[in-house]
């Protein structure tokens, strides 16, 4: 689960192109969206599609995004249950 | 078309370098030019998103960045901004297409195809609120958002414009297979703030910008080019008068000195 969440960290990073932030930067626990990353909806739909095409997990409703996208920890725990890929 | 009107500040994001009011500063090693911009060049605080920024945005928003800085207009509730882009987001509508045929379509750059998504980026970050206009994709376009800038302060709808001028046509794009048309590679980009009231510190250069019917044949390239020469008589405090014929207008921008 740490590998995962390191990689996770990198790929936020690169995908989202945050300059100035270095994976260490990043608090698994801490709220994605809303806190110090200054994440927006945009950026949501991008981690969205990062998701599918990395690993094949697609999110299904807003209700489990809410939940998915509250932190990194929580984000790799929904890839753990459901990747079909990666 | 318009009088009176100050250029309180400038900036350029050239192949030769930065410009601004204190002069120019060439690239550093291994920047290639405005596509390679770096934060730290053209603002002093890290910004989390500059690294999201698109091509067209990044340079509208470095050129806007160093003008204002330079300004000594604080104001900027009623401040107005006027963009001009003659190749629209071309370079980011490339990208997009890139990202679709990939299978993902990526939103953000989607969300960054729409020209006016510069002006966000700028409007946001230096709480600039006044009102905008954007004019892309046509060859004249930033001769068009200079005149939009002046009547802006002239009908008193602002009390200063941030002008901005985006060629964000790199040679990478110029030759995609995907242009229908041979584009000039042209990335650069221009800022100006303009104000209806010369500076205290004895920089009194008056803009205006008059506008002629005409008719050009065949445009291969935006009318940035004339904001390069404009720039240069702007560094050296230099009067004089610019016959710009592009796209369907002919136009004069003159630049003169108060007393």
């Amino acid at each position: 689960m740490d590998s995962l969440i390191d990689t996770l960290k990198g790929q936020i990073i690169a995908a989202l192109k945050l300059s100035d932030v270095k994976p260490e930067d990043i608090d698994a626990g801490a709220p994605l969206v809303g806190g110090g990353l200054g994440l927006d909806s945009i950026d949501t739909l991008e981690l969205i599609v990062l998701l599918e095409k990395e690993y094949g997990v697609t999110i299904p409703d807003v209700n489990v995004g809410r939940q998915v996208f509250s932190s990194v920890q929580s984000l790799a725990s929904y890839i753990e249950l459901h990747r079909t890929k990666g | 078309m318009s009088g009176g009107i100050y250029v309180d500040s400038f900036a350029a994001l050239l192949p030769e370098g930065i410009i601004g009011p204190q002069g120019l500063r060439t690239w550093d090693h291994g920047q290639s030019g405005p596509r390679d911009v770096r934060r730290d060049q053209i603002l002093d605080k890290p910004y989390v998103n500059f690294g999201k920024l698109m091509l067209a945005d990044r340079l509208a928003f470095g050129a806007a960045s160093i003008a204002l800085s330079e300004s000594a207009i604080t104001e900027r509730e009623t401040m107005a901004i006027a963009l001009g882009i003659p190749a629209g987001s071309l370079s980011t509508d490339l990208r997009y297409i890139e990202s679709v045929q990939s299978g993902f379509p990526s939103p953000a750059i989607f969300s960054a195809t729409l020209p006016s998504s510069a002006i966000a980026d700028i409007a946001i970050y230096f709480g600039i609120k006044g009102q905008n206009r954007v004019i892309a994709g046509n060859s004249s376009s930033c001769l068009y958002a200079l005149e939009q800038a002046c009547m802006l302060l002239e009908l008193k709808k602002a009390t200063s414009v941030l002008w901005c001028c985006v060629a964000a046509v790199d040679s990478q794009d110029a030759q995609s297979p995907l242009l229908d048309a041979p584009l000039a590679a042209q990335c650069k980009s221009f800022a100006l703030v303009l104000s209806p009231k010369p500076r205290d510190n004895g920089f009194a250069m008056r803009i205006s910008a008059s506008f002629q019917p005409g008719s050009v044949s065949r445009v291969v390239s935006g009318d940035e080019l004339y904001f390069s020469e404009l720039f240069q008589l702007l560094i050296n405090q230099k009067t004089g008068s610019l016959h710009c014929a592009s796209g369907d207008v002919v136009a004069t921008l003159s630049l003169e000195k108060d007393g």
